[in-house]
């Protein structure tokens, strides 16, 4: 299983239907969870209200390792 | 007594002419300039909402009577069946009137009903944006289950976005 395998289950796992966004790297460490944008809304022209602060409780990079850890 | 023009046979390539006279009767447009660039980069999205890709480019047009052709080159992958990306178009001008452009969505892209899918996907779009101050453009991306899909380059292929700033 991938790091992208991965990512995408544990957040899963921690809360369906979340919707985010991010360049790069699969956000593994800290520094690139820390610039994932998570999407909040849509604006008039349908482009995505985001946010670099996670809006899932649920969410954290610390809760995020933990189920990767698992995979 | 009638004159008769003669035309040259030929034309010696290694002279200089310097044409004090127009050039009449060729149509067709003219690229008056060219930006353009490559990205490594990918971009992961589950928005059901456009998010920005590394395809951002801006170009100024020098005249507001100019069209804009863009093209765009990437890869996308659905990651699973049943997911497709959609690919957009993103315009500001001058700083301001952001709007998605060309219809809701240039490029449906990678859907599998069952399995997951990896392609090459490419637009071209014809934009007159009726201005010189300067015009920015960015290819964005969205996820159309909620669920993640991917935007770019694959062992080290290249998106790129080249914008042409032509009279038609």
């Amino acid at each position: 299983m991938t790091d992208n395998e991965k990512f995408q289950s544990a957040i899963n796992t921690l809360k369906s239907g979340v919707q985010y966004s991010y360049t790069g790297d699969v956000p593994v460490t800290e520094e690139l969870f820390n610039n994932i944008k998570w999407t909040t809304g849509a604006d008039s022209v349908g482009l995505a209200i985001e946010t670099t602060t996670c809006p899932h409780s649920e969410i954290t990079y610390a809760k995020i390792l933990e189920e990767m850890d698992k995979l | 007594m009638a004159f008769t023009l003669l035309k040259p046979t030929g034309i010696d390539l290694s002279q200089t002419f310097a044409f004090t006279g127009s050039v009449t009767g060729v149509d067709g447009g003219k690229v008056l300039q060219i930006k353009n660039l490559h990205s490594t980069a990918t971009t992961a999205t589950s928005s059901s909402s456009y998010t920005a890709t590394a395809l951002d480019l801006s170009i100024t047009p020098t005249s507001s009577s100019s069209k804009i052709l863009v093209w765009m080159s990437t890869n996308t992958d659905n990651e699973a069946a049943g997911r497709q990306a959609e690919i957009g178009l993103w315009r500001e001008i001058g700083g301001a009137n952001n709007t998605v452009i060309g219809g809701n969505s240039m490029v449906m892209a990678s859907y599998g009903v069952g399995s997951r899918i990896v392609t090459g996907s490419s637009f071209v779009y014809m934009d007159s944006p009726a201005t010189t101050s300067v015009v920015r453009y960015r290819v964005v991306i969205k996820s159309n289950t909620s669920n993640q899909v991917l935007f770019g380059a694959y062992m080290g292929s290249n998106s790129t976005i080249i914008l042409q700033e032509v009279t038609v």
